[in-house]
């Protein structure tokens, strides 16, 4: 039209941000750590997305993967076990024109901050969440987490883990307002690329459980998932995760998949429990429930005067 | 990252029964012409813009063809002659850094850096040099973006490779009212410097080879003297002493000689190759002095003449040259025909005494400089236009240029309405000329502009271009000066309504001026010799397109909107009179878009308003009310344009009317054969249907007189059970059998096992690294992270094939491949390929 091509905007940018300016200290994880992979792609993505590392702030509770905002020369804040959810809801309430990030854990999240994690996902508020889930308590030296396989050995049950694990995705597509819920393995970036760029472009909670790699302490558990992918079953539909071309070879089984169909997407999380299949890409997205960060910062932005009228109003109420 | 423009709005009208009527009276005036209505009207401000066009209100941020970059004659992309710079910068980089994810820094920047070089030759006129503002431009971004000095090196290295691609002569062509003659400029020379090169070889062959003939006829002369000699020698002639050598030689002449005609053509056509010196200007224009300005006060490698008949001037100026050519190629055919001794002065003698510009080869043609005669639209319209058609007729390979403005009718006088008469087309005059090569173009659309320039100079027809630039008269804007705080002062800024490469484009879409070409050489017919193809949606009256808003209520509304000449109008500053402001909130069901408006018949129309949809300033979406002056105009380019379909054979009414009389026919025939089948079907149904009910009747009267009532009535039917079963049965053995056969298994062949390609060299599946760190603790110069922060090696030969296998073993995603060790002289290499084998499957 008019002689005008598709790209016809000249996209001008007053700032233009690499890598560097997304990290932060030099991250002292263990080597092989399944933690640096998603280190390095929560750089990429908001390197593509080019926004400035002013405007966000990573939240975390405790563990391995809470020393994440350490690693990043964005805002952050590390706080107490099992509290990263409520002070990213807090931060994200009262700020909402950051872009709030959270790194917990399958014990930070699963096992102490239990009570957050079912609300926080039912606030719905729009913010990345990203569990990094070793199925252990990595930190603290092998205690068992709620992750932690059957019948395998820790500190705290040498004689194996008595019960079976948490299947945590069941329990979040359960909750209300579940909007986002993804699960990928820290081992393929380029899937891990793929799903923290959908999470992040996602408004409201994004779920994303990432299965990843502890080389000291329960090793075995993911290296039989990665000599024998055949346990992983990639979730393909045009609604999920786009799979570039060659990344799909190393998934042999695939299931199309509409993230957007709940039963299905609560069937195939209940497999991983009842079959040990582990499904990775999109369980399920919801773009149509409201974020309470939105109604949460109503009046907000009323001025100095207005808040102290209003003040005053509601103090007048009490006059005799 | 760039974000769309937001949508309009429209508000919802609100309305007011009681002014309703008189709102309708008034602009149905306004409409008719009744000046008396004008005041209470609103006219429309310079902010009003079709509402197609208002996400383009703001041109700066705009990526457009413009400007190009012109290659020179040392670039490596040559052959295109031109390009955009955005193709230039986006294709150049890929090509030596191809990939998403190499030179990221660089192409994420590319926008910035293009811009850049745009500010960069903001406000000049003509061809600029591309090194400087390229070089400019690199160090200006490396600036703004202020990396790490890893990245700043990274990005250096990939801008150093960019600048590389450009030499010092290419130049950089911003879009401006003359950028079509600097265009013309840049392809003869391009085109005309190779030629004669090549020609000035064959040129010095020929002379070379005369000057032996002639030699050879000295030598008959016998001629001893030491010159000579020494001559006849050549280089080595300083082994041997000449002078005593000529005295020991018999003096003996030849006995047959060249005739003296001969002998005096050869040196003639030798004294010819050998004085010519190649004309260094290859293109000239000639104009009435309309088009001077900086284009014509720097010539490089042209000329300009100014004469008031620029056609005229041309056709004299034409022939001189050729003239002068013709000597030449005359001396180059003598010399041919005297070398391979074909000459025959009964036969050639008088062919070369006329030989002239029509005797000329097509290559010979090729090498007359260009001819270029600018010719403004309305002198070729009125004083110019015996001169026009006398060179059009002659088939001179001349040029002729014209700027033609798409609204304007160049028949009209100065300060007519461009809309008192019809519009005269210079296009159709030049096509009734039959065969000189016509194209209609755009500045604006640079490849059409150019193949028209590069098909014309190609073939010896005279060639016209009508080119419109979409630069109209600047509008003065008043302001407030910002500089002079709680001041009215006003300052006053002159500025185009609209870009003009915009208005250029707007031109074509709206039929104001569509592009075609007309090429004799391709043949008799129209569908042989026009190209139609730029134009958009040919085979419609307008060019539709989707629109969207949003309404009151924050909805989004999809439609689509055509644009037509009226649209076009809307750019033009001195057409705006035809325009008036439709209140807000006044809406009727007697206002319908123009498109709609022009498909109803003058009766039908009578009644109606047409109007045209406009986006102002503040994004809001209005009616506007169109004159009927206007309207008439629109009618007049809808038939032209119907002209023009006509001819390409896009919508060709005599081809219609031939397949509708076609298709009648074939109906007519078909319902024929259907009404004959149909009655033979009939009476094949009455036959069958009389025969059945004998039948039947006989059959039951069968029964009933041989009936056993017991048993009569089971058996019947189970005996026709039992024959269909039979019947199926036997159908079904030899489906099945079938189906066995094609169940059967082929014989099994043995089909190899693809083999796996081991790759020798190692490698990384860079995209699945993980950034663990492992690798690059082992060895740090072999392995090293690429932008993205994924590992790749650098070079094999910075370590050992060890640690390339312990790297293979640690990495946790398996993507590094060792290959096969590049030095057999390592230590345990059998044991590591042993090793490594599982990492290169």
């Amino acid at each position: 039209m008019f002689g005008i091509k598709a790209d016809w905007s000249l996209d001008i940018q007053e700032r233009y941000f690499t890598l560097d300016d997304y990290e932060g200290n030099e991250a002292r994880w263990c080597s092989g750590c399944g933690d640096h992979a998603v280190l390095a792609t929560a750089h990429r993505v908001l390197r593509d997305a080019q926004l400035p590392p002013e405007k966000s702030v990573f939240v975390s509770g405790i563990g391995c993967s809470s020393r994440m905002p350490h690693y990043m020369a964005t805002y952050g804040l590390h706080g107490l076990h099992g509290r990263a959810l409520p002070l990213a809801c807090g931060v994200k309430s009262r700020r909402p024109d950051l872009d709030v990030w959270v790194a917990t854990g399958d014990g930070d999240c699963f096992s102490i901050g239990t009570a957050h994690w079912i609300h926080a996902v039912r606030y719905n508020m729009d913010m990345t969440v990203l569990i990094f889930d070793n199925q252990i308590y990595g930190l603290t030296k092998k205690q068992t987490s709620p992750t932690t396989p059957i019948e395998f050995k820790t500190s705290t049950h040498p004689e194996g883990s008595s019960l079976d694990m948490l299947n945590p995705n069941t329990v979040t597509l359960g909750i209300t307002n579940a909007s986002f819920v993804a699960q990928v393995v820290d081992w393929n970036p380029p899937l891990l690329h793929e799903t923290l760029k959908a999470a992040h472009a996602h408004k409201g909670t994004s779920y994303v459980r990432i299965i990843q790699r502890c080389p000291v302490f329960v090793d075995s558990i993911t290296k039989e998932l990665q000599e024998d992918s055949s346990r992983l079953l990639l979730l393909t539909h045009e609604k999920g995760i786009p799979v570039a071309p060659g990344v799909d070879r190393l998934f042999p089984e695939t299931r199309e998949h509409d993230p957007s169909d709940m039963n299905s997407a609560m069937e195939i999380a209940r497999d991983e429990t009842l079959k040990g299949i582990i499904p990775v890409g999109l369980l399920y997205q919801n773009r149509e429930i409201p974020c309470y960060d939105e109604l949460s910062c109503i009046g907000h932005d009323a001025t100095d005067e207005k808040k102290i009228a209003a003040t005053n109003d509601a103090l007048d109420s009490f006059a005799i | 990252m760039s974000s769309a423009p937001p949508l309009p709005i429209l508000h919802a009208s609100q309305p007011d029964p009681e002014s309703e009527t008189a709102t309708l009276r008034t602009l149905h005036h306004f409409h008719l012409g009744d000046t008396s209505v004008e005041r209470e009207t609103l006219s429309i401000n310079c902010e009003h813009l079709p509402a197609l066009l208002s996400p383009f209100r703001d041109a700066s941020k705009i990526r457009y063809d413009y400007p190009l970059i012109l290659f020179s004659r040392y670039s490596e992309y040559r052959n295109q002659y031109a390009q955009p710079l955005s193709t230039f910068l986006k294709e150049h980089i890929e090509s030596f850094a191809p990939g998403e994810n190499s030179a990221r820094i660089l192409k994420d920047n590319l926008d910035w850096l293009e811009y850049a070089i745009r500010k960069a030759i903001q406000g000049q006129e003509g061809p600029q040099p591309l090194h400087p503002a390229i070089q400019y431009a690199c160090e200006a971004l490396q600036q703004h973006l202020a990396l790490s000095e890893d990245n700043h090196a990274n990005l250096q290295g990939d801008l150093d490779k960019l600048i590389e691609g450009v030499t010092a002569k290419d130049q950089l062509l911003p879009y401006d009212r003359y950028t079509a003659i600097y265009l013309m400029i840049h392809l003869v020379h391009s085109r005309s410097e190779s030629r004669w090169d090549q020609f000035e070889k064959e040129l010095s062959a020929l002379h070379r080879q005369l000057d032996q003939l002639l030699e050879v006829e000295r030598h008959k002369l016998g001629d001893n003297s030491a010159e000579a000699l020494q001559r006849s020698v050549g280089s080595n002639a300083s082994h041997f002493n000449t002078d005593i050598l000529s005295t020991l030689m018999p003096q003996q002449s030849a006995t047959v000689m060249m005739s003296e005609e001969r002998r005096s053509r050869v040196e003639k056509a030798v004294a010819i190759l050998g004085t010519f010196k190649r004309d260094p200007v290859q293109v000239r224009f000639i104009h009435g002095g309309d088009f001077s300005g900086p284009w014509s006060e720097h010539p490089d490698h042209f000329e300009t003449i100014i004469n008031s008949d620029p056609c005229s001037k041309a056709t004299v100026l034409f022939d001189t040259e050729a003239k002068e050519l013709a000597e030449l190629f005359c001396a180059c055919r003598v010399a041919q025909l005297e070398i391979s001794n074909h000459y025959d002065p009964v036969v050639h003698d008088p062919w070369f005494e006329n030989f002239s510009w029509e005797a000329f080869s097509e290559e010979e043609l090729l090498l007359v400089p260009a001819t270029v005669a600018l010719e403004p639209a309305n002198r070729l319209a009125h004083e110019g236009l015996g001169s026009f058609s006398q060179l059009l007729g002659s088939g001179r390979p001349i040029q002729i240029l014209t700027r033609v403005k798409g609204h304007d009718n160049p028949a009209v006088n100065q300060g007519e309405s461009p809309f008192h008469d019809f519009r005269l087309e210079l296009g159709y005059i030049a096509t009734a000329h039959r065969q000189c090569y016509v194209s209609q173009t755009s500045s604006a659309r640079y490849q059409h502009l150019m193949q028209g320039f590069l098909e014309a100079t190609e073939i010896p027809r005279t060639g016209v271009h009508l080119i419109n630039t979409g630069i109209q008269d600047e509008i003065i804007l008043q302001e407030t000066d910002p500089h002079l705080i709680g001041s009215n002062v006003q300052k006053s800024r002159k500025q185009f309504l609209m870009d003009p490469w915009m208005v250029s484009g707007a031109a074509l879409e709206g039929r104001v001026h569509p592009f075609y070409r007309i090429n004799p050489n391709r043949g008799d017919t129209f569908a042989e010799r026009m190209d139609f193809s730029v134009n958009p949606q040919a085979d419609k009256d307008w060019a539709i397109h989707p629109f969207s808003y949003r309404n009151d209520a924050a909805e989004m509304v999809h439609t689509e909107l055509a644009f037509t000449f009226a649209d076009y109008a809307l750019l033009i500053p001195r057409l705006r009179t035809h325009f008036r402001q439709i209140p807000r909130n006044f809406d009727s069901d007697k206002l319908v878009p123009i498109a709609d408006y022009l498909t109803h018949s003058d009766e039908e129309a009578f009644s109606l308003i047409p109007f045209v949809w406009t986006v102002n300033e503040e994004n809001e979406l209005n009616k506007v009310v169109v004159s009927r002056e206007l309207v008439l105009a629109c009618k007049d380019r809808l038939n032209y344009w119907h002209t023009l379909q006509e001819l390409s054979g896009v919508r060709n009414p005599h081809a219609d009317q031939a397949v509708n009389a076609a298709n009648l026919l074939l109906e007519a025939k078909h319902n024929s054969q259907i009404s004959e089948l149909n009655a033979a079907h009939e009476a094949e149904m009455s036959q069958l249907r009389s025969n059945a009910t004998t039948e039947v009747m006989s059959k039951l009267t069968q029964v009933l007189m041989g009936m056993d009532l017991q048993q009569g009535f089971a058996a019947t039917p189970k005996a026709v059970a039992s024959a269909t079963t039979t019947a199926l049965s036997e159908s079904n053995n030899d489906t099945t059998e079938m189906a066995d056969a094609a169940a059967e298994p082929a014989p099994e062949e043995a089909v190899p096992e693809p083999e796996v390609e081991v790759s020798e060299d190692p490698w990384i599946e860079s995209m699945l690294c993980t950034t663990c760190n492992d690798c690059l603790n082992i060895n740090p110069q072999l392995f090293v992270y690429n932008d993205d922060k994924q590992a790749y090696i650098t070079d094999p030969n910075l370590g050992t094939y060890a640690q390339m296998v312990e790297a293979a073993e640690i990495c946790p995603s398996r993507c590094i491949h060792p290959g096969m060790p590049l030095n057999s002289s390592e230590p345990d290499l059998d044991e590591l390929i042993e090793r490594a084998a599982p990492f290169n499957q």
